[in-house]
């Protein structure tokens, strides 16, 4: 069972009342359950961002206890400036991984930090056995920002403002970004049948 | 593909998950962590470390690790020991693993060429050591030298007694009441005689060997091994 999911279960918190619980109150139970919730998700972005299991897990770790530092310093609103603990974590995920490609090549410059994640050949975490790793190893041939939309679109299931305020761009920019990503996709498997 | 079929195959990514062990290890960390009011924004050495620890010591992980402890330092263990000269750590395991092997050989001829085998092993010791160096291991290594050689010829000496017993055995019986029966006792006779005749042989050549030995002339004693070897073949 995926996280996202378990969040439809009854009685699993809401985004907004983790928000809320850790904003107001520093609410450490709240944190563990965000954890729950969020750590598969998280770790899945990264991994399509740097290609390597154990690095997107130390980074997913990072994420969590970055989000911590910022729950005690009361900077939850001011960091991310949309109430969302979910866009929050991909926020602090997005610019660890800038951070990373950055501490490889100190030289370039944000923009092109995310770029790097291009050269990546992330279908060797893939098992061969996998079902979807047709798919998985189509998304690489895609461009990082086509291959990270579709990842928090389709795989993480957020929605479009939640992935326009975790990439910085417009809701419109984020729908015809996820349309042309799609298209691309699908040219793409339809070489490969 | 339809739009349907790729958004399912999108979907089936969602299997895309981080290891039980290591979500479970960090979360163990991170609750350690917040209940003590750290603020921690990146891992330490030691928590990463504990991670590592804690992947490593699955019941599935160890007990590979331990095969493979066990295989590789036997193998290395018995190549290393194979290649160690007297004074060595490990030259004590060379010879107890030459003890082994005789004990686990129950033949007599195989016990001999065992024997053979552990003396030529002492004649390159012998050989491999340098002139200034000391007494007491050159002593050794010719003391044990010359109990292989001694321990080949005990067995050699057993054989020849042993037909001999049983010959007068079947002479015995085969005068027993058959005054009037011709025997012909030649034949056995002379077989016996021949092989007598290549253990007196195989005497002589382990004596050339001992005294090859004792003066120095290793390599002409390897041949008469290698003589003798092929005689108890």
């Amino acid at each position: 069972m995926t996280a996202d999911n378990s969040q439809k279960e009854a009685g699993a918190p809401s985004d907004r009342s983790l928000w809320l619980s850790l904003k107001k109150y520093q609410d450490k139970q709240a944190f563990l359950a965000a954890y729950d919730l969020y750590f598969d998700q998280i770790f899945r972005f990264l991994l399509f961002k740097v290609g390597n299991r154990e690095e997107a897990q130390d980074l997913t770790s990072s994420t969590f206890l970055k989000c911590w530092g910022y729950v005690l310093e009361g900077k939850l609103k001011g960091e991310c400036g949309y109430h969302s603990l979910k866009g929050f974590l991909y926020k602090i995920a997005r610019n660890l991984t800038i951070d990373y490609y950055r501490q490889a090549r100190p030289q370039v410059g944000l923009a092109e930090a995310e770029e790097l994640a291009d050269t990546v050949d992330w279908t060797a975490v893939i098992d061969q056995r996998d079902q979807w790793r047709s798919v998985a190893q189509k998304l690489q041939a895609l461009k990082s920002e086509y291959r990270a939309i579709l990842v928090l679109k389709y795989v993480n299931d957020l929605s479009v403002a939640e992935i326009a305020a975790v990439l910085d761009k417009t809701k419109g920019n984020v729908r015809v970004t996820i349309f042309r990503a799609l298209e691309a996709l699908k040219n793409l498997m339809s070489d490969h049948d | 593909m339809t739009d349907k079929e790729l958004l399912n195959q999108l979907n089936k990514l969602r299997q895309v998950v981080p290891s039980a062990e290591f979500k479970a290890a960090n979360r163990q960390l991170l609750l350690s962590q917040i209940a003590q009011g750290q603020k921690v924004t990146s891992l330490g050495f030691a928590a990463r470390l504990n991670i590592a620890f804690s992947r490593l010591l699955q019941p599935s992980a160890v007990a590979v690790m331990i095969v493979l402890f066990f295989a590789v330092s036997g193998v290395w263990g018995w190549n290393a020991s194979q290649a160690a000269k007297p004074g060595d750590s490990l030259y004590l395991a060379k010879k107890l693993a030459e003890r082994a092997k005789l004990l686990v050989t129950m033949d007599e001829k195989g016990k001999s060429l065992l024997n053979l085998e552990f003396a030529a092993n002492r004649l390159q010791e012998m050989a491999a050591l340098d002139s200034d160096d000391n007494r007491p291991v050159q002593e050794t290594l010719k003391n044990d030298f010359k109990k292989e050689i001694g321990q080949v010829k005990d067995r050699l000496a057993k054989n020849n007694q042993a037909p001999a017993s049983d010959r007068s055995q079947d002479f015995q019986s085969a005068d027993q009441g058959k005054d009037n029966v011709k025997i012909d006792i030649a034949v056995p006779g002379r077989q016996t005689a021949t092989s007598t005749e290549q253990k007196v042989g195989l005497g002589e050549v382990l004596e050339e060997a001992e005294k090859l030995f004792d003066s120095g002339a290793y390599d002409q004693a390897a041949y008469k091994l290698d003589e003798a070897n092929k005689m108890i073949k």
